[in-house]
């Protein structure tokens, strides 16, 4: 209980570092911005082309979980980056330990501020696009424009938000293990954003060139990748279901969140680089 | 109860040894001084006190508290600046200190933090500054007042007057004099600086490449550890003191050289009135402090990290 009750409190001044700094809320900002502006032009385009659109058939708020889905990996780096290398690249985290808090508690009051951060955007995220589909279903816009064609309904949006949420808790904790392996933000942050790029890019080739000249299928083995357990979990690969990426992913985030913790136990704690 | 004592204490950085061995006691109340030259592992030492450094071996017992846990709580009351002030770069003196005060659960709210900041001249539109745009004075003083947050009873201050002007140097010396001065506080000074050391402090310690060659009074260091006695019958003398058990060093014309620890010549003088000799002369062998200090780190031929 009173470790619980020292990670509130470290959380909460986590927190109100994380507002006095200009970055955070620019970061912030940005990601709402792209969440708006995608529902902006989704309705701008209703307004103006037939109903038939493709973008109607899926909803408001699986048009918001599509950018989010995108834009999570990068907000959850980001955020990491920010509050774990930054009390590494500064040498802060001295300060902070020097009454002796347990390691392990201001590790775990980070990683849960994020999260927090994070599912607070998402929920807010699925809120407005679901207030926009409401209003533009009403005034005739989209007929039934909240969750036109959705067979599971509202519930699968939910669903949707969350395997999102997931996948970019378990990039946090890969920019969170990367930013204290190199107890800097932007190694952190860069390290990170690579792996995700390479992620991106380098399988997909690889893929085709192992099916075209080695005769190899590869997409078994990619499919358990961060990469691709994060597009399983949310529903992207077509020949498993969803459920079955759930626990690959929570794997990962165990794996990056203990070793992140086990190396801030074991390290001496630096004074950064001024 | 010692404020801290550190048993065997060592640290390797891969083959480089900063901290070699060192057991010290340092006794609760008063101001500790840690001297030594750059790279003689002052930081290092403190910083594996303060629990930011894993020693590679031996231990440390803070205010009563030993092992990983017990370490852990005796920090609760302790208050560190080590090697630099840091902080927030992005937030102001005020806000820094605020964020501090209530991660370390002080709940001395704004007054304390006003006290704090007026004790250390950081009042009125410097509070307001951001960390990053104040002078290297500044930044100290900051690191002094976050070091006094919820009214620690230790004190470990690793060079507190670094970057401060002459006026801000005595300020911040009275202030650690200050400190100490109600002797329930126990302030350990680390500092190359023999003046500072020597006007500060009551105990110290003399480190050099990581090893402790002295701990004891800092006007003990001035003195060779022994003493000249000249009596009315050296030759009396010299067998009452041999008695006694006394180390009897040298014997010439200007008295007897006797070994004695620093500050406790007066027991020469009462072993000689015991056996009825009369003293004309007693006085602590060596020369200035620096001389000492010299002698203790082996600086006297001229030889420097």
């Amino acid at each position: 209980m009173r470790d619980a009750s020292a990670i509130v409190t470290t959380l909460r001044w986590e927190w109100f570092r994380l507002s006095r700094r200009p970055g955070a809320w620019v970061i912030l900002g940005l990601s709402s911005a792209a969440v708006i502006g995608a529902l902006a032009v989704a309705t701008a385009l209703l307004h103006l082309t037939p109903i038939d659109l493709s973008i109607a058939s899926h909803g408001f708020p699986l048009l918001a979980f599509e950018v989010l889905s995108r834009l999570g990996p990068f907000l959850g780096i980001i955020l990491a980056a920010m509050i774990f290398g930054g009390d590494h690249g500064w040498g802060t985290l001295r300060p902070l330990l020097a009454r002796g808090q347990p390691r392990w508690q201001l590790m775990i009051a980070k990683l849960s501020l994020v999260a927090i951060i994070l599912a607070v955007l998402w929920i807010a995220a699925w809120i407005l696009a679901a207030v926009v589909g409401l209003v533009a279903g009403e005034s005739g816009t989209v007929p039934g424009g909240l969750f036109l064609d959705m067979p599971d309904g509202w519930l699968a949006t939910v669903g949707s938000f969350a395997s999102a949420w997931l996948v970019s808790i378990a990039y946090t904790g890969l920019a969170a293990l990367l930013c204290t392996l190199g107890r800097s933000t932007a190694f952190g942050m860069g390290a990170a954003v690579a792996i995700l790029i390479i992620e991106f890019t380098v399988y997909p080739v690889a893929g085709l060139i192992a099916d075209l000249f080695l005769d190899i299928s590869l997409s078994e083995y990619v499919r358990w990748t961060l990469h691709g357990t994060s597009g399983g979990v949310m529903g992207r690969d077509d020949d498993l279901s969803a459920w079955l990426f759930l626990p690959a992913t929570l794997v990962y985030i165990t794996v990056f969140c203990g070793l992140t913790l086990l190396v801030t136990g074991r390290w001496d704690v630096g004074s950064g680089n001024g | 109860m010692p404020a801290v004592s550190v048993s065997g204490l060592t640290k390797r950085f891969g083959r480089v040894t900063a901290v070699d061995g060192v057991s010290l006691d340092v006794p609760s109340g008063g101001v500790f001084g840690l001297l030594g030259p750059n790279g003689s592992g002052k930081t290092t030492l403190l910083s594996m006190v303060s629990g930011f450094i894993r020693p590679t071996d031996g231990t440390v017992t803070l205010l009563g508290h030993n092992g990983p846990a017990g370490h852990e709580q005796g920090l609760h009351m302790v208050g560190a600046l080590i090697e630099r002030p840091i902080f927030w770069p992005y937030m102001s003196c005020r806000d820094n200190l605020r964020c501090l005060q209530g991660v370390y659960g002080a709940d001395g709210g704004d007054a304390e933090i006003d006290d704090l900041l007026d004790t250390v001249n950081l009042g009125g539109e410097a509070a307001r500054r951001k960390f990053r745009a104040c002078s290297t004075g500044m930044k100290q003083r900051l690191g002094i007042a976050a070091a006094l947050l919820g009214d620690p009873s230790l004190l470990i201050l690793d060079e507190p007057t670094n970057g401060l002007d002459p006026v801000g140097i005595v300020e911040v010396r009275d202030l650690i004099r200050g400190l100490a001065a109600d002797g329930r506080r126990t302030v350990i000074l680390a500092s190359h600086l023999l003046n500072e050391v020597e006007q500060v402090c009551d105990q110290v310690a003399v480190m050099r490449r990581g090893k402790l060659l002295y701990c004891g009074p800092v006007a003990g260091m001035g003195t060779s550890g022994s003493a000249l006695v000249r009596t009315t019958d050296d030759g009396r003398a010299d067998a009452a003191l041999t008695d006694a058990g006394w180390e009897i060093r040298s014997r010439s014309e200007d008295g007897l050289e006797v070994a004695v620890t620093p500050g406790r010549e007066w027991e020469i003088s009462r072993d000689l009135a015991a056996a009825e000799i009369y003293v004309s002369g007693l006085r602590p062998l060596g020369g200035s402090l620096e001389a000492g200090f010299m002698e203790v780190t082996g600086d006297a031929d001229g030889e420097s990290e």
